[in-house]
C-alpha cells in the first residue's frame, strides 16, 4: 500500500470509528432508558419492544450513513487509487468488517436488554408462585396450581371449583424468558456463521470466484446445526422443558432447502444429481 | 444536647436512603408502603410512582417533624442555627427529594434526543379498556338457588339442588 493508499484508509477509519462512537453514545444513553422502563413496567415487555423499535430505526438511520457516505464519496476514490482490484476489495472489507461489528454490537444490546427484563422479573414471578392461593369458599389453601395459566382447580377440602385466572409475572416469565436466554446464550454462535460466511466470500473473491467447497458447506451446516442446538437447549434448561429436537429439524430442514439444495457443488457431494 | 438534632438528621437520612431504595425494587416498596402506613392503589407491580415516593416521604417528614418539635420542647439549649436548618431541610423535604427520585425514573432525554422514544414507548401503556379492569384472581361459580359453590368443571347445574349456576334470561333456557 502507497502513502496515497495509506492515507485514504486511515480517513476511511476516522469516519467509522466516528459512527462507532455515534453506536456506543445511543447505546449508553438507551442502557439508561431502558434498565428505568424495565422498573417502571417490570411484568409488561411491551413498553421494552416499544422503545426497542424506535431504538432500532435510530440505529438502522445511523447504520445507513456508512452505505451513503461509502456510495457518494468514498468508493470513488477507492476506485481511483485501485490497481488491479485489490485496493477497491480493501474498502470494501473495511467498510463490510465494521459493518459486521456495528450489527453484532446492536443485536447483543436488544438481545441484552430482554434478557434483563427477564432477570428482573424472575424474582417478582418466583414471589408470585410461592404464594399460597386460598380456595374462595374455605380458605383452604388449593394444591398444585400452576400460576401461569388460567385453570378450574378444584378444592379437595370443600369440593368447590376455583377458576383461578394467570398470574401476569408468571406467565410472562414463562411465555418469554427461556427464550431470551436462549437467545443470549446462542447469538454469539449465529456471529460466527456470519463471520465464516464472510471468509468464504473473501476466499472466493481471492480465487476468482471459484466455487465453494462441499467440505466447506458442509462446515456451516454444523455451524447452523450447533446454533439450533444451542438455542433449544438453552431454552430447554431454562424453562424446566424437554429440549426441542424438532426445532431444530425444521430450522435445518428450511437451511438445507433455501441455502445448500440450490447449490450445484451440495447436491453433486449429496448425491442428489 | 445537640445529640438529639444530630440524631433526627441521621435518621431522617436513613429513611430517605431507604424510600430511595426501596422504591425502585417493587415488593421492597409493598413492604416499605406498609411501614409507613400507606396503601398502594391501582396497580399491582412496578417500581413506585412519584407520588407514592412522596406520600411517603411525606410521613417521613412529619414524624421528624414530631420529633423535632418534642427535642424543642424537652431541651433548652440547643442551637438555634441547626434547629432552623432542620426545620428548613424538613420544610424541602418532600419536593427536593421527589424530585430527585423523578429524576432516576426518568430516561434521561440528553444529547441524542432518545428520551422521546422512551417517552412513546410508554405512551400506550395503561390506554387499552382492559388496563383500568379490575378483576378476581379467583372465582367459584355459585348456584342462584341454593348458594352451593360448582363441584364440577363445566358442570353448570348445582349439585345439590339441582338449579342452574347461571342465570338464564328468558323463559326458554336461552
Amino acid at each position: 500500500m502507497n502513502a496515497e493508499q495509506q492515507a485514504l484508509c486511515a480517513r476511511f477509519e476516522g469516519f467509522l470509528a466516528k459512527i462507532d462512537e455515534r453506536l456506543r453514545e445511543i447505546m449508553t444513553e438507551a442502557e439508561q432508558g431502558v434498565l428505568a422502563l424495565i422498573a417502571q413496567h417490570p411484568t409488561d415487555v411491551m413498553p421494552l419492544g416499544n422503545a426497542l423499535s424506535g431504538l432500532d430505526h435510530r440505529v438502522r438511520e445511523l447504520k445507513d450513513k456508512i452505505q451513503e457516505t461509502w456510495d457518494q464519496q468514498i468508493e470513488s476514490k477507492f476506485s481511483a487509487l485501485d490497481s488491479g482490484g485489490r485496493f477497491l476489495d480493501v474498502g470494501f472489507d473495511m467498510k463490510q468488517d465494521f459493518e459486521q461489528r456495528f450489527d453484532e454490537q446492536w443485536a447483543t444490546f436488544k438481545v441484552r436488554a430482554h434478557s434483563q427484563f427477564y432477570r428482573n422479573l424472575f424474582p417478582l414471578a418466583t414471589a408470585a408462585a410461592q404464594k399460597p392461593v386460598p380456595c374462595s369458599q374455605c380458605g383452604a389453601p388449593l394444591e398444585a396450581v400452576d400460576r401461569s395459566v388460567s385453570a378450574s382447580i378444584h378444592c379437595v377440602h370443600c369440593g368447590a371449583v376455583n377458576q383461578i385466572l394467570r398470574d401476569p409475572a408468571i406467565s410472562a416469565y414463562k411465555l418469554g424468558g427461556p427464550h431470551a436466554f436462549a437467545d443470549e446464550e446462542a447469538l454469539p454462535l449465529r456471529f460466527e456463521i456470519e463471520r465464516f460466511r464472510t471468509q468464504v466470500d473473501r476466499q472466493r473473491r481471492a480465487t476468482s470466484w471459484a466455487n465453494e467447497s462441499f467440505e466447506s458447506l458442509q462446515r456451516w451446516e454444523q455451524m447452523e446445526r450447533a446454533y439450533w442446538q444451542r438455542f433449544v437447549e438453552a431454552k430447554a434448561r431454562f424453562g424446566g422443558e424437554p429440549v426441542d429436537h424438532a426445532l431444530v429439524e425444521s430450522r435445518m430442514a428450511q437451511f438445507r432447502k433455501y441455502d445448500l439444495e440450490t447449490n450445484q457443488i451440495w447436491r453433486k457431494g449429496m448425491g442428489l444429481g | 444536647m445537640s445529640d438529639r438534632l444530630y440524631a433526627i438528621d441521621e435518621t431522617l437520612d436513613a429513611h430517605v436512603r431507604y424510600v430511595h431504595e426501596s422504591a425502585l425494587v417493587p415488593g421492597t416498596w409493598v413492604e416499605a408502603c406498609r411501614f409507613y402506613g400507606l396503601v398502594i392503589q391501582g396497580r399491582s407491580a412496578g417500581a413506585a410512582t412519584v407520588d407514592e415516593v412522596a406520600n411517603a416521604l411525606r410521613v417521613v417528614a412529619l414524624r421528624a417533624a414530631t420529633e423535632l418539635e418534642r427535642v424543642q420542647l424537652e431541651v433548652e439549649d440547643l442551637d438555634e442555627d441547626r434547629v432552623e436548618r432542620l426545620w428548613d431541610r424538613l420544610a424541602c423535604l418532600v419536593p427536593k427529594e421527589a424530585e430527585v427520585y423523578r429524576a432516576r425514573i426518568t430516561p434521561r432525554s440528553g444529547g441524542l434526543g432518545l428520551g422521546a422514544i422512551f417517552e412513546n414507548a410508554q405512551a400506550s401503556v395503561g390506554k387499552h379498556w382492559w388496563s383500568e379492569m379490575k378483576f378476581e384472581a379467583r372465582i367459584t361459580l355459585i348456584c342462584k338457588t341454593c348458594g352451593a359453590p360448582q363441584q364440577k368443571s363445566r358442570d353448570f347445574t348445582c349439585a345439590y339442588c339441582g338449579g342452574d349456576l347461571f342465570r338464564r334470561g328468558g323463559g326458554n333456557g336461552r
